[in-house]
């Protein structure tokens, strides 16, 4: 079990892209962190970084409590799952695991009893004489893990492992992945630039873009309340809607979209003070939208498209002269009909606030 | 070219080329029958020479089939026929032969396969200059240096031996072998190569347990090319051997070119067809096995 940390990290590439600007990160021992970005963000350079397969320009990276920044990818103590699998093509699956124990110079009954028990619990005991081009995709995938894990290594990297598998396989994949990091309590640290995969696996979220860290916190933090519009936008499917306006502070706190529509702020919690004018971003999550109770102050949109989905219901709606996406269970909707008007209430008190300058959270 | 079935069915591309006009199909064959003759001709020639007497040989019917086919001719240049310096045949220069092609064969592989596995994979400093220069010293032309290597190799006192004559052979094929091993490391995956840093693979470790098992192809594409290459040597030989360490070719020469009073042909054809039988038994063992390999490269898995 070790934690991870790396403090102030910079990587550039050929001496004038910066991927990593000045990162810092603590990753606590036995915790399950995944790095969530859009392509290009940086989070797969980062994973280089901490395996030791690149070399970094400034900062420090430590795995548990011991300087790594210039080790070696072997003596760092982590084992790596890659995209493409990077199966050794002309080993079997047991030469495969086998061979970081051989390079170890482990004794010939260690490493077959390792082998062994590793296959056990990953169910591939019965492929261990296969080649990986005989295997499948999600048996390529459980032999790739499979290999990481007979070193019992302390932190685990993933580099977006089940990408190359299909949606059914994936979602297989990761109950598989989340029961071993329960089961095997290492430090795992996860790329994806799935946002489910990230929501669903992770015990906190550090969302990257452009180098940089734009939010760390847990998956519900995450969600409920976005650091910025970045992940706001990032996180959530369908996404958060958003609303520009202005801050009025007149009658209570309200902030008026440019079409008119007031929206009334007094139970949103605010972490600084609101100011007269104030130019902000409203969002609001389509499953925030209801039909309105009585009494309940309410907006009159237009609805234009409805997409059941079986659970929900997405309907397309304008909101003055903002196009929404409102998330409503299919009762609601009974007797509506598209391209008519359709009252929703708000749940204001759960929305996000954002500076329009700045992106950040009010 | 090669197209793989799924890409030829995507482009619906016919699986062979339609040969409905049985015309054409005429032409082809004798065309490719023509070629085959041409090509034929002269290696018949020589066999039938070989097994005639000279007085047969004398009647000057070239292509007649021997009368009374005998080996004899064979066995005076496998064991007798005189290189103007010794009267052993070419069974000396055999071995010769040999003995350069062994160490200069290993040599050059292990070298070059290394070299190009270091530049594919591993970051050199100025590696793509060091990769510039193979490029351009693979085109430097050997008479240029011939005189430097002579100097060189007698400083290190192996010239006029056979092991020197490896070792040239061994330099002068290292820039393009280089380029040949790197190229084709290059298209393997590098996060094979990630994947063994962190299972604790060192450079020799990796080349050696994941590199190599995947390079049978290219490993007997540079074989045949080297073995073949080396084998039909001639100038290096005669530059760089002396008279006990010059190879089958050199001898060769020495016995066809050196004979005074009668030219026994029947001898010379013989220790011709003894000379390039070597490099022909490579081919035919090794063909499918070469083909298969030059187009290595340009498939995938």
């Amino acid at each position: 079990m070790a934690q991870v940390a790396v403090q102030h990290l910079d990587k550039v590439y050929q001496g004038n892209t910066h991927v990593l600007k000045d990162l810092s990160l603590e990753v606590a021992s036995g915790e399950f962190l995944v790095l969530l970005g859009p392509s290009g963000c940086g989070k797969s350079t980062l994973l280089n970084c901490i395996a030791g397969l690149l070399d970094v320009e400034g900062g420090r990276i430590e795995i548990g409590g011991r300087d790594v920044t210039n080790a070696d990818p072997s003596e760092r103590g982590i084992a790596m799952v890659f995209q493409t699998y990077a199966l050794y093509p002309t080993k079997t699956v047991y030469g495969n695991m086998a061979f970081c124990l051989r390079m170890k110079r482990k004794s010939r009954e260690y490493i077959d009893q390792k082998v062994r028990e590793t296959a056990e619990l990953l169910q591939i005991g019965d492929l261990l004489h296969r080649r990986p081009a005989t295997l499948s995709g999600g048996q390529r995938q459980r032999a790739a893990i499979g290999r990481a894990l007979v070193r019992d290594a302390e932190v685990c990297l993933f580099d977006e492992p089940l990408s190359n598998l299909d949606a059914k396989l994936r979602t297989e994949m990761r109950i598989e992945i989340k029961r071993l990091h329960k089961r095997l309590k290492s430090t795992f640290i996860y790329v994806t630039h799935d946002q489910v995969e990230a929501m669903t696996l992770a015990t906190r979220i550090a969302v990257m873009d452009g180098g940089k860290f734009s939010q760390i916190s847990t998956p519900e933090e995450l969600y409920d309340r976005p650091a910025n519009t970045f992940v706001a936008r990032f996180i959530g499917s369908p996404p958060m809607n958003f609303v520009e306006g202005r801050l009025s502070l007149r009658s209570g706190v309200r902030a008026v979209a440019a079409d008119g529509t007031e929206f009334d702020l007094s139970a949103y919690g605010f972490a600084s003070r609101p100011q007269e004018g104030q130019e902000v971003v409203l969002g609001i999550r389509p499953e925030h939208f209801h039909r309105p109770v009585e009494a309940a102050p309410s907006y009159a949109t237009m609805l234009n498209i409805v997409e059941p989905l079986g659970s929900n219901v997405l309907c397309y709606c304008s909101l003055g002269k903002t196009e929404v996406v409102a998330s409503l269970n299919p009762s609601d909707l009974e007797g509506v009909r598209a391209d008519e008007e359709l009252r929703l209430s708000i749940d204001l008190a759960k929305a996000s606030l954002f500076d329009r300058a700045t992106g950040l959270r009010l | 070219m090669r197209i793989a079935p799924e890409i030829r069915s995507a482009l619906a591309l016919p699986n062979r080329i339609p040969s409905k006009n049985p015309v054409s199909r005429v032409v082809i064959f004798l065309i490719l029958l023509a070629f085959a003759v041409l090509f034929a001709v002269p290696l018949y020639v020589m066999i039938v020479t070989s097994l005639k007497s000279m007085d047969e040989i004398r009647m000057g019917h070239i292509f007649a089939l021997p009368v009374n086919p005998t080996f004899e001719a064979w066995d005076i240049a496998w064991n007798k026929a005189s290189s103007g310096f010794a009267a052993h045949g070419l069974k000396s220069g055999f071995w010769n032969s040999v003995a350069i092609l062994v160490p200069s064969l290993l040599m050059s592989v292990a070298v070059s396969s290394i070299c190009g596995y270091a530049l594919a994979f591993w970051k050199v400093r100025f590696g793509n200059v060091l990769l510039s220069l193979l490029l351009v010293c693979a085109f430097i032309p050997f008479p240029i240096i011939m005189y430097p290597l002579i100097k060189i190799t007698a400083a290190l006192k192996i010239y006029n031996t056979s092991f020197g004559v490896s070792v040239i052979h061994t330099i002068l094929a290292l820039p393009i072998l280089t380029m040949i091993f790197r190229n084709y490391f290059a298209s393997i995956p590098l996060d094979l190569i990630k994947a063994a840093r962190i299972d604790g693979g060192r450079f020799l470790g990796t080349f050696w347990h994941i590199i190599l098992p995947l390079s049978p192809n290219i490993l007997i594409v540079v074989a045949i090319m080297q073995i073949t290459g080396i084998w039909n040597d001639f100038l290096v030989g005669l530059t760089f051997g002396n008279v006990q360490a010059y190879p089958m070719t050199v001898n060769l020469n020495n016995i066809t070119q050196t004979q005074t009073g009668v030219r026994v042909y029947n001898v010379y054809m013989a220790a011709a067809m003894l000379t390039a039988i070597p490099p022909l038994v490579i081919y035919f063992l090794s063909g499918r096995l070469f083909i298969r390999g030059i187009t290595a490269g340009a498939l995938k898995g």
